[in-house]
């Protein structure tokens, strides 16, 4: 039987190291890794703002040598270069994101219930998919957030102010709150405080991850062992 | 002859260009919406990011310039639109100190009264300029000089709180 071309971003084993799996590739890294920078920077910059620190230089405002104002406000346009790059350059690879993200098979509702099980154990319910179960419920919330966050901040750095300036100010602010918690949650999840995540930060920093963990945490989309 | 893939991916093509389109137009939206709203904020006028001013004016009504305070004193203002927090909308003013204004060191100022406790003793400028709810400048700026002392000024203004977006 002819084997069939595995879609972008699928698990492949990797020909130099035949016990791990490529999970992303060097261009979704280098996404994700840009994300990270300009996401944590504007986190960083907005919360030091939040908490009422405007007028006393953060040290990224002291690094940059400009106003904290400024630094988020670049940051922000910074932002959207990548999420435009994302749609465009990365059309493939976010036409995998999204039909991945939407999917839904018969067992999720399983994995869900569950999950705490498995994230203590390391034994989930099976799924079928690239991600599993929460990993889509995550993914919407980070794209509804970040995606909230840049409709906002435009809006903000052209409005300059009155009532709807004032309007997106609260928008912005609650979608920051979200998008912390999601933050927090995913950096929770990948640093392998929870047994049933241990190696899954391998994925998106060096894309590899042993055939142990793929198999744990997407099993329906982890090459067989040898020979199986 | 089209096959079933082609016909699948010129359809995913096609949803993944609308999905785009609609991001980019909510974007547009959202900054097209500037320039209605600026007329209304706080009777601006100023449609753009920064700059501008229009007839708004702001003076600095204590201290007098030339003044002798203590390290901590008052600065009273008087703008001639509202100011308020950034989550307002409304415009409010920036405190400059020694003509540093390029790196981020000044006091915001939501309220007409504001104590002042970060000057050192001696002979400093004071700059105030009204800022836009998202903190671009407008023109409309005030400037004079004091001469700190070491004593406290035993001011009783309140402090403005926090802000930021």
């Amino acid at each position: 039987m002819r084997p069939t071309a595995a879609p972008a971003g699928t698990e492949r084993p990797e020909a130099s190291d035949p016990g791990r799996v490529v999970r992303n590739n060097g261009a979704t890294r280098a996404f994700h890794a840009a994300t990270f920078l300009v996401t944590s920077v504007l986190l960083a910059t907005g919360w030091w703002l939040r908490a009422g620190n405007e007028g006393r230089p953060s040290a990224l405002a002291d690094l940059f040598g400009t106003p904290d104002t400024e630094v988020h406000r670049n940051a922000g346009w910074v932002l959207v270069g990548v999420a435009a790059a994302g749609l465009t350059v990365g059309v493939r690879a976010a036409w995998t994101f999204a039909r991945e993200t939407a999917r839904v098979d018969r067992g999720d509702g399983r994995w869900f219930l569950r999950w705490p099980w498995g994230a203590a154990t390391g034994r989930f319910a099976p799924h079928r998919g690239h991600f599993d179960p929460g990993q889509r419920i995550a993914n919407l919330a980070f794209v509804a957030t970040l995606g909230t966050l840049i409709v906002t901040g435009v809006a903000m750095t052209t409005l300059s102010g009155g009532p709807t300036f004032a309007t997106m100010v609260r928008i912005h602010r609650g979608a920051t709150y979200v998008l912390t918690a999601l933050v927090v949650g995913h950096v929770l999840v990948v640093s392998g405080v929870l047994p049933g995540y241990r190696g899954a930060w391998r994925a998106m920093v060096t894309g590899r991850v042993t055939r142990a963990t793929a198999r744990r945490l997407w099993p329906g989309d982890a090459p067989r062992e040898p020979g199986a | 002859m089209e096959t079933r893939t082609d016909s699948q991916t010129r359809r995913r093509w096609r949803i993944l260009r609308s999905g785009v389109a609609v991001a980019a137009a909510a974007v547009l939206i959202a900054a097209g919406c500037g320039d209605d709203d600026d007329t209304t904020a706080a009777g601006s006028g100023d449609g753009s990011g920064s700059g501008g001013g229009g007839d708004m004016t702001i003076d600095i009504v204590e201290p007098g310039d030339g003044a002798e305070v203590g390290s901590e004193f008052e600065v009273d203002v008087d703008t001639s639109v509202d100011i308020g927090e950034p989550d307002t909308g409304l415009h409010h003013v920036h405190l400059y100190y020694d003509g540093n204004t390029a790196e981020g060191e000044y006091d915001i100022v939501y309220e007409p009264e504001f104590t002042v406790d970060r000057l050192d003793p001696g002979e400093h400028t004071i700059e105030a300029v009204i800022a836009n709810a998202d903190h671009s400048l407008t023109d409309a700026r005030d400037q004079l000089t004091v001469t700190v002392g070491e004593g406290s000024g035993g001011t009783d203004a309140t402090d403005s709180g926090s802000g930021g977006y």
